[in-house]
């Protein structure tokens, strides 16, 4: 089932994220050496903050939406989850392009990773429900 | 599947690494307490600042690690354990990193590197592994 072509599309969204979510790491290690403030200090420099802020909200992001992004992908099931997780990938692309602009220019970017984790935890109650019914008249 | 060898190692490396995530959150919280620094505030003493710096890296850490662990640990079988000892080396960067840190901000970078590296092989098994996944023809 784990070789099934929707789980492993999302597998590689899964991967996909991480890979973003290290690029935001190395975003704020750039910005830390390009401004010349050292760890553990967390300001002194916009860009740093805004790099730090782009980060961070991508980390407190990723926690809700790999479990929505897998608990769609066994129990909704199908392609749709996969295709909903590669959407958050670019809103995270899309807010860190517009965050590092301006801060102002944030909301587009997050607004497309906010509504795709919702879909993806819509389908994933869905598909629990489902689950959980099918079990129980069984 | 959930009770093969490997599987089970990745199991073990996934409980120690939450411990790990636990032993950062109860430095921050007891330096935070040694130091009165009262919360929300997140500065007042070198001490804490290090510690709170050690808990938030950490678990920025975790989250790429733990999907990685499992991408690898459920798509490669090549070397069933390599996985788990990745994991296993994660948690040791982790320590290392943390021990350093406390120590000195400079003194942070070797463990830092172990986590880093343990990450990277985790990535290159997953991606590994699901493209090979995939060209078995298993998937499309």
């Amino acid at each position: 089932m784990l070789a099934a072509p929707a789980v492993a599309l999302s597998a590689a969204v899964t991967l996909l994220a991480i890979l973003i979510a290290i690029g935001f790491a190395i975003l704020v290690a750039r910005t830390r050496r390009a401004t010349g403030i050292q760890p553990p200090a967390m300001s002194g420099n916009p860009r740093l903050e805004r790099a730090l802020r782009v980060q961070g909200n991508t980390v407190e992001g990723f926690i809700v939406f790999i479990p929505a992004l897998w608990l769609a992908t066994l129990y909704f099931q199908g392609w749709i989850p996969p295709l909903i997780g590669l959407i958050w990938c670019i809103g995270r692309l899309i807010f860190a392009m517009g965050y590092m602009a301006a801060a102002e220019k944030r909301h587009i970017g997050f607004g497309i990773s906010i509504f795709s984790v919702l879909a993806l935890v819509i389908l994933a109650g869905i598909g629990v429900v489902q689950t959980l019914m099918t079990a129980g008249a069984a | 599947m959930f009770a093969t060898p490997a599987t089970v190692l990745s199991a073990f490396a996934t409980l120690l690494a939450a411990m790990v995530l636990i032993y950062t959150f109860g430095q921050a919280g007891r330096l935070r307490a040694k130091h009165g620094i009262l919360a929300p505030a997140i500065t007042g003493h070198p001490k804490f600042e290090r510690a709170l710096r050690v808990q938030m890296n950490t678990v920025e850490q975790f989250v790429i690690f733990l999907p990685l662990l499992w991408l690898a640990t459920t798509y490669f079988h090549i070397i069933g354990w390599l996985p788990g000892v990745l994991g296993f080396a994660w948690c040791l960067g982790r320590i290392i990193y943390s021990l350093g840190y406390m120590a000195a901000p400079e003194k942070r970078t070797l463990g830092f590197v172990i986590t880093a590296i343990a990450n990277l092989g985790l990535l290159i098994l997953s991606l590994y592994g699901l493209l090979a996944t995939w060209i078995a023809g298993t998937v499309l």
